[in-house]
């Protein structure tokens, strides 16, 4: 496995992670309040910083996992940790546009609840649910990509 | 998973790999600046390279471009 599925899978399990927690903070709430008036500001910003930490620690465990497995060969592989090629970018720029398509397309529900003056609280799960997807699109089509062929 | 997507650029260059003195995949990929993985995916036919890439790799195997890659037309 190549060190940029790597990151791919780390992408997508970190996005998971703070995708549970952020929908655990709102589903919690309910037997308190109704789900027009539940607090999503503190969970979004958790859920924000989560997932910066969970993306440099996911890339700091990779980095660490290869230099053990490059020690353990005995081989070099550490040294090429940082080379990226063509096949990367074209895999990445296919993630790019699958994250695109979901934002553009769910961006329009969201739109649509702005439009209709429903609750904050709605625009923002809806808000966040669209880039959850979208970078669950993103890193699934890359890890697809790397798996089956660009 | 869905079944691997293959390319219609052949190659032989598992093959002229092994002709060129046993060059594994990790020399390959140093000699032209890519990846391990991206020499396996062009081997199977997983990916076909970009012409600058696959200059490159015909170059490294000291073969011209031809003996190296060619198109499935069938």
């Amino acid at each position: 496995m190549s060190h940029q599925e790597r990151f791919a899978w780390v992408h997508a399990v970190s996005t998971l992670l703070v995708a549970a927690y952020f929908a655990n903070a709102i589903v919690s709430q309910r037997s308190t309040t109704t789900l027009a008036n539940v607090d999503f500001q503190i969970p979004t910003v958790i859920a924000v910083i989560a997932m910066i930490i969970l993306m440099v620690a996911g890339s700091i465990g990779v980095a660490i996992t290869t230099a053990i497995q490059s020690h353990l060969r005995g081989d070099d592989e550490i040294h090429r940790i940082d080379r990226t090629d063509e096949r990367d970018d074209a895999i990445q720029r296919l993630g790019d546009v699958t994250h695109q398509r979901i934002t553009s397309v769910a961006l329009i529900g969201v739109f649509a609840l702005v439009a209709f003056e429903l609750p904050h609280a709605y625009v923002a799960m809806a808000l966040f649910a669209t880039l959850t997807l979208a970078e669950l699109g993103r890193a699934g089509r890359r890890i697809v990509a790397y798996r089956t062929g660009a | 998973m869905t079944p691997a997507t293959k390319t219609r650029v052949r190659n032989r260059i598992r093959e002229l790999r092994f002709a060129a003195g046993e060059m594994t995949q990790a020399d390959l990929a140093d000699a032209i600046g890519m990846t391990r993985q991206t020499i396996i995916a062009i081997e199977k036919g997983r990916y076909a390279p970009t012409l600058e890439a696959a200059f490159k790799i015909a170059r490294a195997l000291d073969q011209p471009l031809e003996e190296v890659f060619q198109f499935d037309q069938s």
